[in-house]
Order: structure tokens, then sequence, then C-alpha cells
């Protein structure tokens, strides 16, 4: 080999080591494979049933937040359609959270109907009157000398409740033995210390899709589309996730976290803010000045199994995608902007909030569609790229656990 | 020498025509409101052509992905589409378009126009 040729090798391996590699995540974790992901999962009964017993029934949930109480002394309900179970989750007057199976004692109704609210003196029963103190005891029978029984014995069922930043969870399980912070492993360290009280939830909308509720997460768990989906995601949100040279978006990087991961977005160099988005950012610029502390400003979590907690600029929305059949999700959004000072910050929120909600609704039109696509069994698999990355990340947890389900 | 685009009445006003001439790439003329502008008519994402695609104001629309330019400078104005195309120079004489002597001009990456704000 002469040396003209040995340089030109090395100019060779020069501009490879300079080139973006395309397969990147995958070589980062190699465990996660690159094969494709078969359609039965998003349709199959079955795989629906093991779901539900083997990850809903067992895993810690997040059921609602520090926001759904008014204050000390309140409650508000979650119902879980994949478990069948509705909850009554109660702030004390201490702050200490206690969620109980929202069920009476004495012939199983249910026992508060209301969406959440102040504690009652009692926690009244419709049907025959029986009343419930706030930490779940019997307290009042409506003529109780007609029965049989010890009033100690016959309290409201409390559930495996623990709170994180002030994210409420709750764990079915009642042989189970994890711990919410051991559920939550590296995840829970690499947030550590984030300013969660400087956000508050402003608005929330819950949407009912006919998919299964693995499409509405994955459809969410990249950014490949954004740059694509018209009208609204390529003009609204596609400058603020960076591109390379083609405008095909690169993620900044991606973690496994445990069970759970993250990616995050920068923004684009060459992005053009809306007029509507320069106004905004001159309104009040001690508002806009960043606050979290993002090394950029885009960060997706998906926390095991159904929930996403994102961060955009100073902004957080959470995601709680709730599995009712097969077929069928409740996407609950919940969005959280800083609690704003005056009229000007106000609109700057509600304007936020609609572009959002628009981009959002661009989105669940397309998860009905996959799913009727998935449904039709023109594929038994799918492919999944690089920057797809979360995406067999979530489902390779998905299986871990169940498998780890199946073994105990 | 100067070379023959088309006669003006062949591009009504908000509308675009394709343009093969030998030794160049595919060109497009675009009308906006009177006015003639001339582009590579490929798009710089993918392999389509803007000549097939729609006018709105200066910009065409790509009718694959749908991104668009500012036909006026060449620069990409919506996603997916980030690099600019190149924009020729042109004459009107006597009622028909011509590429200008210098008309090769390398694409304009100008940041004056801000077609996505319009």
């Amino acid at each position: 080999m002469t040396d003209l040729d040995d340089r030109a090798l090395e100019a060779l391996a020069a501009d490879l080591d300079a080139a973006p590699d395309p397969h990147r995540w995958n070589n980062k974790y190699p465990e996660l494979g690159n094969g494709p992901i078969s359609t039965d999962r998003f349709i199959d009964p079955a795989f629906y049933e093991r779901e539900r017993k083997e990850v809903f029934a067992k895993s810690w949930i997040n059921v609602g937040s520090a926001h759904d109480f008014t204050g000390p002394n309140s409650f508000f309900v979650r119902d879980i359609k994949i478990l069948g179970v509705s909850l009554l989750v109660v702030k004390d007057a201490d702050g200490k959270v206690q969620a109980f199976h929202n069920v009476c004692s004495h012939r199983g109704n249910k026992l508060i109907w209301e969406n959440r609210g102040a504690c009652p003196k009692l926690f009244a029963c419709r049907f025959h009157g029986w009343g419930y103190a706030a930490d779940g005891a019997l307290k009042e029978v409506p003529d109780g000398e007609v029965f049989h029984f010890d009033k100690e014995d016959w309290g409201l069922v409390p559930v495996r409740t623990e709170s994180w930043n002030g994210f409420v969870f709750v764990n079915l399980d009642e042989n189970g033995t994890e711990g919410l912070l051991e559920h939550l492993g590296p995840l829970a360290e690499s947030l550590a210390g984030f300013p969660f009280d400087k956000l508050t939830l402003q608005y929330r909308y819950d949407v009912s899709e006919r998919a299964n509720w693995k499409v509405a997460l994955d459809a969410q768990n990249e950014i490949y589309h954004v740059p694509m989906l018209a009208p609204l995601h390529r003009f609204l949100a596609g400058g603020a996730f960076s591109s390379n040279d083609e405008g095909y978006t690169r993620l900044y990087d991606f973690e496994r976290l445990g069970r759970h991961s993250v990616y995050f977005s920068d923004s684009d160099a060459d992005f053009q803010e809306t007029r509507t988005g320069t106004i905004n950012g001159g309104v009040s610029p001690s508002y806009n000045a960043p606050k979290l502390p993002l090394k950029v400003p885009f960060a997706f979590h998906v926390l095991f199994p159904n929930m996403v907690l994102a961060f955009f600029g100073n902004s957080m929305f959470t995601y709680n995608i709730w599995p009712e059949a097969v077929n069928q999700t409740t996407w609950e959004i919940r969005l959280h902007y800083q609690e704003p000072t005056n009229l000007a910050e106000r609109v700057i929120n509600e304007q936020a909030k609609c572009r959002f909600r628009d981009l959002l609704c661009e989105d669940a039109i397309g998860h009905e569609a996959l799913q009727i696509g998935l449904e039709s069994r023109a594929r038994d698999a799918f492919v999944l790229g690089d920057q797809e990355i979360q995406i067999r990340a979530f489902h390779k947890n998905l299986d871990e656990y169940m498998e780890r389900a199946d073994n105990a | 020498m100067r070379r023959l685009l088309c006669d003006l009445s062949e591009v009504p006003d908000g509308q675009l025509k394709s343009i093969e001439l030998e030794g160049l790439p595919e060109l497009a003329v675009a009308n906006v409101e009177g006015t003639f502008h001339v582009f590579e008519a490929t798009c710089s994402h993918g392999a389509s052509s803007l000549g097939e695609g729609r006018l709105l104001g200066c910009e065409v629309e790509c009718v694959l992905h749908k991104g668009r330019f500012d036909v006026t400078t060449g620069k990409a104005t919506r996603r997916p589409s980030k690099k600019p195309i190149a924009v020729y120079a042109s004459v009107v004489e006597d009622g028909r378009l011509f590429l200008a002597d210098d008309a090769e001009v390398a694409p304009v990456p100008a940041d004056t126009v801000d077609a996505a704000s319009r």
C-alpha cells in the first residue's frame, strides 16, 4: 500500500467519524434490536388481557397529582376501567394522601360520584347513608342496631398509595413489595430536585379514541412525524425540533432509565418564530425567560407503563393513556404552565394551549386511522427507524415486565 | 444568447409552468400577481417536481411532502424542506419570458422574507 492510499483511508475514516451515525441509538442500545414489531400487540384481545393482568394490575400507576386536590382535606375520584376499579383518593388535613376503593362496604355501591372536592364531614353513601371518615373508617351506619358486625372491620378498603413530586401513584397488587421509588429507579434520580413547583395544572383534555392504548403512546413517542404531518405540525412545531440538512428530525439524546426512558430534542438553529410567538416573547420577557433546568428545550419521558412526563420550554405536559378495551383508549392530556400573574401572561398561556391542542387534534385523527390499518391485518408486523428508538424501548420494557410476571 | 422560457400568456396569475431547456435542470415559472419568477423545479427535499405543485401567494408547495419555497428567493419556508432551491433571473420582452443572460443564480439564502408568517 502506498502512502497516498494510506492518506485516503485516513481521510475516509475521518469523514465517517464526522458523519452522523444513522443508527446511533440502536448502536447505543443494541439490546433493543432493529427488527419489525408485531401487529398482534395492538389488536389481539389475549395480549390486552395479559397487559391487564400482568402490567396494570401489578405496576405503579399514576392516578393524578397534587393539582387534583382543592387543598388539604380534599379528594378526587379516579376510575380505572382496565382494572374495573374506582378509587377515592383523599388528602387529609395533614397532607397525607391515601387512596381507597371507592366502594361502600355495605352493598358495594360506588361511594362518591363527584370528580373532586373538599372532604365532607363524612363520605356518605347515597344508597343507605353509610358514612366514612377521611381515613376510611366507617363512622355512621343508619339503624346500625339491626346489623351484626364490628364497624372497625368495615371501613373503606385502602390501596397502596405513594407520591413523588406531587404525582400520586397507586398499586393494586396487594402482594406487591416494590415501592414507588424502586419502580421509578433512575428516572426519579434523573429528575431529583426538578422544580415541579414552578408549574401548575391549567388545562386538561380527556380524548376518547377508538385505538389501542399503545397506538396512541407510540404515535406520540417519536418526532420523526413532526416535519411531515400537515398542516399544523410542520408549521407550528417544526422549527422547535432540530433536524438535519434534509429537514429530518434528529434526537439530541435518548436514554433508557430502568423500565422508563427519555428522549431530548434541541431547537432548530434556523427556526423563525411566528409573529404571534415573537409578540408573546416580547410581552413579558421575565415570564418567558427559561425557568426549567433543561439542557435542551424538549424532553419526553415515558413512565412505564402508561404515563408521559414531558417538558417543552417553560411548560410541562403529561399524558395518562388509559386502556379501556383492546381498541378503546382515553388519552388524558394535562398542560402545566407557570401561574400567570397578569392578563398578558394569561393570554400567553391560553395561546400556547390552543397551539398545542390543535397539534394534538391532528395526532388524534391519526391514532384511529392507525388502528383501522392494524386491524385490517394487511401486515402482521411493521418497522421502526432509529429515530423511533423510544418506541422500541417501550415495547421491550413491556415485554420484560410481562415476562417477569409470567415467571413470578 | 437569451433563451426563451415561454409566452407570458401560458402562465396566468397564480399559476405555475414547468419548462425543460437543454443543458439546464428542469425549471418552473411562477406568475405572482403579474411578476414572473423562475426557479429550479426539483424540490431540494425529495425527488419531486415543484412544477406540479401549488402556488400559494409567493410560495410553491411540493405535492410529495407539502414542503414550501419562496419563489422570489428560493428559500425553504415550510418543513420538511430546509435547503433552498436555485432561482434564476429573467426578462420580459414582447410578451415573452426569457432567461436573463446571467441567469444562473446560486441559491439565495435570503433571510429578508419570512413567508411563513405572512
